[in-house]
């Protein structure tokens, strides 16, 4: 019979229904929970790791003592607990929200935009942080002065300017590539496809940008905007946390509220529509709050590719296409996979540290080969 | 309930689709639209449920106008499944039909939105496939598919455009039975844009019939389905034989291109 | 859409006016105790020590072998360069008890600089040799990050910094004087030696980097050298690029000021050995320079100089090799083998090996290069 591809072969009771349902979400929690579990023991190994390698036992001490400190005894050597809470600590912090973010947000876009090879930075947030940080490097001395070589302290902590700039800058234009987007797409009709080619017009514009400063910038400064491009996660202190941390939880809860409605585009515009949802509010909330998560890790990082794709992709695959299910899930995921590729890159070539990107992009492309010659799409959940 | 529609025009850019249209629709009716390809049967289902909103006129539900109203309360009354949908991805069956429940639900659904879900996807036949991926159904699976999230969505008003046009002649009829005891039985009013006159002549009280963006007849089956109609809608001749099993059309003749040879 | 805009708009601003008001508000850390050791690097910023320095890192070529002369490569825990060939230089310059890590520019993590246990980190003041944000990390973890090129111009003044900054005992003291004594003696003795000449040497010059044809300009130290034995920089007052060495320089921009026949000596820099030089002339990419027009050219007065002998340690040679190609003869008192070998036993090993090229010259009459000068080890 031509309307029976496959088969119905049996046709089970509502009861029966009513317990598959339940056991679907049961098992997205199971998911969710082991994930955590397995980001939190991933991130204590990679504690342990690194140029220099601090045995598991002294790591966890060092972990330990920071809450009770009579009870437990000193690491072996006194430097281990520096590396540990002022150098790794917050770096395997960062690298978690980084790959929280970017599992969120790739997530988000790709459910907005109805298209599973949307990534955060496919309407120019990559580009337009990237030329902000690129601006402050090469110019940040023209614009602020003898100040630009000067460290300021705060609390206690010492920052230096440029790397500040270099971060406001990247940030404010990451920001900026989105209202734009908002405002060439501000007519209510308009369709995605028009969303998307707005953010390939941000991406030519700000990467003329990025052309005419590297141009301008002399040998040090390039290379400068080449490692700031690569992404990596080198020398993060406490307070990038504190800026960084609120900033994701919030729109991340925000995301995950939002999550609900974003099920229901998948099924198209119209039919959205019909069911209550305000398509235009909903995309144009859900891309604002997706491009303020990423751009307030990216301008810490640089631009770090390929989360924001894989993540989504290998959970949609394991959990299916519900988002309020695959947003922690690709949060976690993202975390993983980031937590994973920066400890390899701490370690492959010690004492040296390779910027992250480099590794998400060899992962990335194995990832897509296997994609394409490996597994189809499964029949049924 | 009433469904007021009063002189609506609708149009895409500068191209006019619809021009003073004007219908009235209540409960316990199964309306077919009508008319050739491109007299605007699908932007009149879109419009009606303003899922674009019209250009020129009014739609009003009991007196209040639909364009002021709350989304969600809309999508409990209105129901709208277009020609074609799309589906993303990983998604079941079960998960694409308990969408239909959204207007009733916060966040998360409820166990009465999840059994409403499941006596929806057993009406349309499609329970045995719950936990297969929409997009790997057949064209005629599918349909059923978004019939039953419209059931789900338990409205007053029922708007489909084309629901039929890829099911099979058992699927088509079983269908068209599904949505009559919808409306006698539920007592729900039905907005169809169908192709098929024949199904239109077995199954529907009213009929709308569109010809270059207007109104050319609206009323009752009967006298809106006639061989003049036929032959000025959609320049076929056509007889309109009636035996005991009821009324059917039989065209004879056409005016086109090619020789007519029937 | 209001809602969420405004919540977005209003996180922004907030971020955005925190950020402006802590950078506006810049504080320098100074932070002067009465008997502290306090020094400015050479990025101009000004480094205190509450006590003077035991145990350094260092970040390249030039400060072990500052460390070498001063007699304090002991005191080096750990030090990083960029080959494989100036690693095991820098490991027989400090003398074998310091770990010398292989790395390229700033990607050496801190954890490894922190675990030798330094006090502070010597590194040249190029940024990219250190970037700012590694240097806040080191500075957080309680190491100082003092940059000095030890090297150039500077090199005198750095090598006193590091005296100072390591407690100015009276063995530092004596070995910076006997280096400095030496090295000045050398230098007065060819420069008087061009004094009392009675040949005529005037002219223009000019001095190229053989890397990308970079040319030194009159505020360049090496331009400087040559100008003390009685030529004038080509470049001069053309109004280029004002740090010393550019390559600002279009072809058409170029030939507009400087007139090919005017330059009467070309002296070529570089570490690549013979060939390159010799590729250099011929190569495109550096015909801005018009080689073969040149006086230079044409009189056979083209010479290169190993880069070695030019600036830093060994920079005394340069001034010997100078007179001997625009005077003629040998320096009384000091010959380029004998400072050589001084300077190398200074430092423990042969940086400067048996039979490297120190000199060669080229011309129209020879454009494959003879060597004129090569050190020759006892």
């Amino acid at each position: 019979m031509e309307n029976n591809v496959g088969g119905e072969v049996s046709r089970p009771g509502a009861e029966e229904l009513v317990e598959v349902y339940a056991g679907w979400s049961r098992k997205r929690l199971v998911f969710l929970l082991s994930m955590s579990l397995g980001v939190a023991v991933v991130s204590v190994l990679a504690l342990c790791v690194g140029a220099v390698d601090v045995p598991l036992a002294d790591t966890v001490s060092v972990l330990f003592r920071g809450l009770m400190p009579g009870l437990i005894a000193e690491p072996s050597n006194p430097h281990y607990a520096t590396i540990i809470t002022e150098m790794r600590a917050p770096r395997i912090v960062l690298t978690v929200l980084t790959g929280v973010s970017l599992g969120i947000a790739g997530m988000v876009m790709q459910g907005l935009l109805r298209n599973p090879l949307v990534s955060p930075f496919t309407l120019g947030v990559s580009t337009a942080s990237s030329f902000g940080a690129a601006m402050s490097i090469v110019f940040g001395t023209a614009l602020f002065g003898t100040a630009y070589y000067t460290s300021f302290s705060i609390l206690g902590m010492t920052f230096s300017f440029s790397s500040f700039s270099t971060v406001m800058m990247s940030f404010v234009f990451g920001l900026c590539s989105i209202a734009i987007v908002l405002f060439l797409t501000r007519d209510s009709n308009v369709s995605r496809s028009t969303v998307i080619l707005s953010g390939v017009i941000i991406s030519y514009i700000f990467q003329a940008g990025i052309m005419f400063a590297k141009y301008a910038s002399d040998d040090d400064q390039l290379r400068e905007i080449a490692l700031w491009m690569m992404g990596g996660l080198s020398n993060v202190t406490w307070s990038t946390i504190v800026i960084v941390l609120p900033v994701v939880l919030v729109c991340g809860i925000y995301l995950e509220k939002l999550s609900s409605d974003i099920n229901v585009l998948s099924s198209g515009d119209d039919v959205a529509r019909n069911l209550g949802i305000d398509v235009r509010k909903l995309r144009n909330r859900g891309l604002v709050f997706s491009t303020l998560i990423t751009t307030v890790c990216i301008a810490f990082t640089g631009i770090i590719g390929f989360i924001g794709l894989m993540a989504p992709h290998i959970c949609r695959m394991l959990i299916g296409n519900d988002s309020r299910y695959l947003l922690p899930a690709s949060a976690l995921m993202g975390a993983a996979i980031l937590l994973i590729s920066d400890t390899f890159s701490r370690v492959v070539m010690r004492p040296e540290e390779l910027p992250v990107g480099i590794i998400m992009y060899i992962i990335g492309g194995i990832f897509f080969i296997w994609l394409v010659c490996g597994k189809k799409l499964g029949d049924r959940a | 309930m009433r469904f007021e529609i009063k002189g609506l025009g609708q149009g895409y850019g500068d191209r006019t689709v619809l021009e003073d249209v004007s219908l009235s629709a209540e409960s316990g009716e199964f309306i077919t639209v009508l008319g050739p390809n491109g007299s605007g049967k699908s932007t009149l289902i879109r419009t009606i449920c303003n899922v674009m909103s019209p250009r020129q006129g009014s739609l009003e539900i009991d007196g209040r106008a639909v364009g002021g109203m709350d989304r969600k309360e809309l999508a409990r009354i209105v129901s709208y499944v277009p020609q074609t949908c799309a589906s993303f991805g990983y998604t079941t069956v079960f998960e694409t039909v308990l969408m239909g429940r959204r207007p009733y639900s916060e966040w998360s659904y409820s166990e009465d939105d999840i059994r409403k879900a499941i006596d929806a996807m057993k009406v349309m036949s499609v329970d045995g496939l719950h936990d297969r991926y929409v997009s790997n159904l057949s064209g005629g699976q599918m349909q059923r598919v978004f019939i039953a999230r419209s059931l789900a969505q338990d409205p007053e008003f029922y708007l489909f455009d084309e629901p039929t046009s890829s099911l099979d002649l058992k699927f088509q009829l079983e269908s068209m039975n599904i949505m009559r005891s919808m409306v006698k039985e539920r007592g729900s009013c039905l907005i169809v844009a169908l192709h098929d006159l024949n199904l239109a002549l077995r199954f529907s009280d009213k009929v709308l019939v569109l010809k270059d963006s207007h109104v050319y007849d609206f009323g009752p089956v009967s006298e809106v389905i006639t061989p003049r109609m036929i032959a000025e809608v959609y320049g076929v001749r056509a007889d309109i034989v009636e035996n005991e099993r009821g009324r059917y059309i039989q065209p004879y003749d056409y005016i086109g291109t090619v020789p007519c040879d029937l | 859409m209001m809602n969420g805009k405004i919540i977005a708009l209003a996180a922004v601003a907030v971020i955005v006016v925190a950020g402006l008001g802590t950078g506006i508000w810049a504080l320098s850390n100074s932070d002067n105790g009465s008997d502290a050791i306090q020094i400015v690097d050479g990025s101009g910023r000004t480094i205190t020590s509450e006590e003077p320095l035991s145990k350094v890192f260092t970040v390249g070529n030039n400060s072990p072998t500052a460390m070498r002369l001063l007699g304090l490569n002991g005191s080096v825990v750990g030090a990083s360069s960029t080959t494989d060939s100036s690693v095991a230089m820098v490991q027989s310059v400090l003398g074998g008890q310091a770990t010398v890590w292989k790395s390229s520019a700033s990607n050496l993590s801190t954890e490894t600089v922190l675990m030798t246990d330094a006090d502070a980190v010597i590194c040249p003041v190029k940024s990219m040799t250190m970037s700012a944000d590694q240097q806040t990390a080191l500075e957080r973890a309680g190491v100082l990050v003092i940059r000095l090129d030890c090297n150039g111009d500077s090199m005198f003044d750095d090598l006193r910094k590091l005296m100072v900054l390591f407690g100015d005992t009276e063995e530092v003291h004596a070995a910076f004087d006997a280096y400095n004594t030496y090295y000045q003696d050398v230098v007065s003795a060819a420069l008087s030696a061009a004094e009392s000449s009675t040949e005529e040497v005037t002219g223009d010059f000019m001095a190229c980097l053989v890397a990308s044809g970079w040319a030194y300009n009159e505020v360049s130290a090496f331009g400087g050298l040559i100008e003390r034995f009685g030529i004038t920089n080509v470049l001069k007052g053309k109004g280029f690029d004002t740090s010393g060495v550019g390559n600002s320089y279009t072809t058409d921009g170029f030939r507009e000021v400087v007139d090919p026949s005017d330059v009467d000596y070309i002296l070529l820099r570089s570490d690549k050995g013979l060939d390159a030089v010799y590729t250099m002339i011929t190569d495109s990419s550096v015909e801005y320079m018009e080689c073969e027009s040149t006086s230079a050219y044409i009189n056979d007065r083209m010479y290169y100089l190993h880069s070695d002998i030019c600036s830093g340690a060994y920079g005394c040679v340069a001034y010997l090799i100078l007179y001997k190609i625009l005077f003629g003869g040998e320096v009384e008192g000091f010959s380029e083998d004998a400072v050589i070998d001084h300077i190398n036993r200074l430092m423990g090993t042969p940086v400067i090996a048996d039979g490297t090229v120190l000199c060669a010259w080229y011309g129209s009459s020879d454009t494959s290069g003879t060597v004129l000068v090569t050190y020759d080890a006892p």
